[in-house]
């Protein structure tokens, strides 16, 4: 495997990118449970360069306070958009833990990921935050008198390799956050290869079947990606991926793990199509895509496992696929 | 006889005080095509019991053994001596919550828990791949053991009894609060616990069900 790639962990329902060039690595939230932890250790990771957290919802940033705690790897700089209504007790953690390892002077953290924020540099890699504006994480509610939340609020990012666009990790935006990039004087481009779905392919009903039209339309996605698990939350929803199909038919869906919608059941026995990196449902067999790996560096961009290995486990063993 | 993860096993020690269980444990056993060997009890001592199953390559217990007099000790004591020993062992049990508060100090030696109406030919050998899995360092995740935050949530005092510590564990299902015997805790602990007072011990953080949960090296959160 390339030592330049993208990561897009499989941890069940949550969020988590890691980025590698150049020895260094970026970790884009921080999804719940010990996914991030065993990948890290693992893969004999032991200094995480940056970690970029797009909001302070529990399956976008659990994950760090087990890796924070740990003791396995070192942290050195963490970016988070502060949420003082936030008052769970992840939060309440994650914010002591940081607290701790800042006094120490072992790590940095910043209480702010705006658009504003310069590109960070990760070796040959670019990351953008296009979302949210500083206006927006300023205001309780936009301009026309809608509640500013904390996904719309999610910081929302475009990494790029040498210049050329990879991957949109959408975090949990919403109708909001993309009015807020592209209703700008001069809207950044979203255009990107790959997307992983805003919030995991839940919320359903007109407005999110408009807002998934406007967001696959600006962004024209080969590979739409829902990170997913089969618990509760039943995601991703039906109308969702119709309408992403519709808006882009050529594309691949990729579901981190089997939705309940597609197979009521797991496998019997280990699939053989997933790459070796490690993923949340590989254990239970709940994969589907499980974790996925970008090659970056080379003259089309690969992302694994492949579309024909996947789609021969979709065939064998997802008998109400809504992705074929 | 079986090869399981590199390891011969063929005699599989079955430990229970009720005669019809053990006859349902014993076809589950061929069923695994293995070789039971039904013990007969009682057990005055763990150590007459864990020499007994000596030429047992393997061992399947029930939690209760202590009803009917036919031990002095109950299964989850039981697996997790023979743990120690690197001997594979399953626990049966129905999970009943009073049942997980005695077992969870043991469980992080018990590797492998069963219901009785998961118990067939395929979980036990699954059941005891994991156990020798485990001797030969390789913990599925579910079992594998990380330092992690502990918050006190309440501390319950129950008359006649040791107290019961309610905690929660922020990086893993923050919603769920896990309840503790105070005297689980090491002594240098104890006066650590304060509903609000946050301590660190190594959990298995990956496990999925509260049952599976174990908690050890306690340490102040300082």
């Amino acid at each position: 495997m390339t030592l330049e790639r993208l990561v897009i962990l499989d941890v069940g329902h949550g969020n988590c990118a890691v980025l590698h060039s150049q020895g260094a690595v970026c970790v884009v939230d921080a999804g719940p449970g010990t996914t991030l932890l065993e990948y890290l250790v693992e893969e004999g990771i032991a200094d995480v360069d940056l970690v970029l957290l797009s909001h302070a919802d529990q399956d976008h940033i659990g994950g760090l306070v087990g890796l924070l705690t740990s003791g396995k790897v070192n942290v050195k700089q963490v970016f988070i958009n502060s949420d003082s209504e936030k008052n769970t007790k992840v939060w309440k953690t994650l914010v002591a833990e940081l607290g701790k390892h800042w006094a120490n002077g072992t790590l940095a953290f910043y209480t702010s990921l705006t658009a504003q924020q310069p590109s960070f540099k990760i070796g040959n890699a670019t990351i953008d935050v296009l979302g949210p504006s500083p206006t927006l994480v300023a205001s309780r509610t936009t301009s026309a008198g809608v509640h500013v939340t904390a996904n719309a609020m999610s910081a929302v990012l475009r990494v790029s390799y040498g210049g050329s666009p990879v991957g949109l990790l959408a975090a949990d935006m919403d109708t909001v956050a993309l009015n807020d990039i592209l209703g700008r004087p001069t809207p950044p481009s979203l255009r990107s290869p790959l997307v992983v779905f805003p919030h995991h392919g839940g919320v359903s009903g007109q407005s999110a079947t408009q807002f998934t039209r406007q967001l696959i339309g600006a962004v024209l996605p080969d590979t739409i990606v829902f990170s997913v698990g089969r618990g509760r939350f039943n995601n991703p929803q039906p109308d969702i991926v119709q309408t992403a199909r519709s808006v882009r038919p050529a594309a691949r869906v990729a579901c981190t793990q089997l939705a309940k919608r597609c197979a009521t059941a797991t496998p019997k026995k280990n699939p053989n199509h997933l790459v070796a990196t490690f993923a949340n449902g590989r254990d239970k067999r709940a994969c589907c895509a499980g974790s996925l790996v970008i090659e970056l560096g080379r003259r089309r961009l690969t992302v694994l496992p492949s579309t024909r290995q996947h789609f021969a486990f979709i065939k064998a063993h997802a008998r109400k696929a809504m992705c074929t | 006889m079986r090869r399981i993860e590199g390891t011969k096993i063929e005699r599989v020690s079955i430990i229970d005080d009720d005669p019809t269980n053990r006859d349902g444990y014993r076809l589950q056993v061929e069923d695994a095509e293995l070789t039971p060997v039904v013990e007969a009890g009682p057990f005055w001592t763990l150590d007459s019991c864990v020499s007994q199953v000596k030429s047992s390559q393997a061992v399947l217990s029930d939690y209760k053994l202590r009803v009917k007099k036919f031990a002095d000790f109950n299964g989850a004591e039981l697996v997790a001596a023979l743990y120690d020993k690197r001997k594979p062992a399953v626990l049966c049990t129905r999970y009943e919550s009073m049942e997980m508060e005695h077992i969870r100090p043991y469980r992080s030696r018990i590797p492998a828990l069963l219901r009785p109406d998961e118990l067939d030919g395929d979980s036990f050998i699954a059941a005891l791949a994991q156990c020798i899995g485990e001797f030969q360092d390789r913990f599925v995740q579910a079992r594998k053991g990380w330092r992690a935050v502990i918050q006190i949530e309440d501390v319950r005092t129950e008359p006649g009894q040791s107290n019961t510590v309610e905690v929660s564990i922020p990086s893993w299902t923050s919603g769920i609060v896990v309840g503790l015997r105070e005297d689980e805790f090491p002594a240098d602990i104890r006066p650590e616990l304060k509903e609000g007072n946050r301590l660190y011990a190594k959990v298995n953080t990956g496990a999925e069900r509260i049952e599976e949960l174990y908690f050890c090296d306690w340490e102040r959160y300082a």
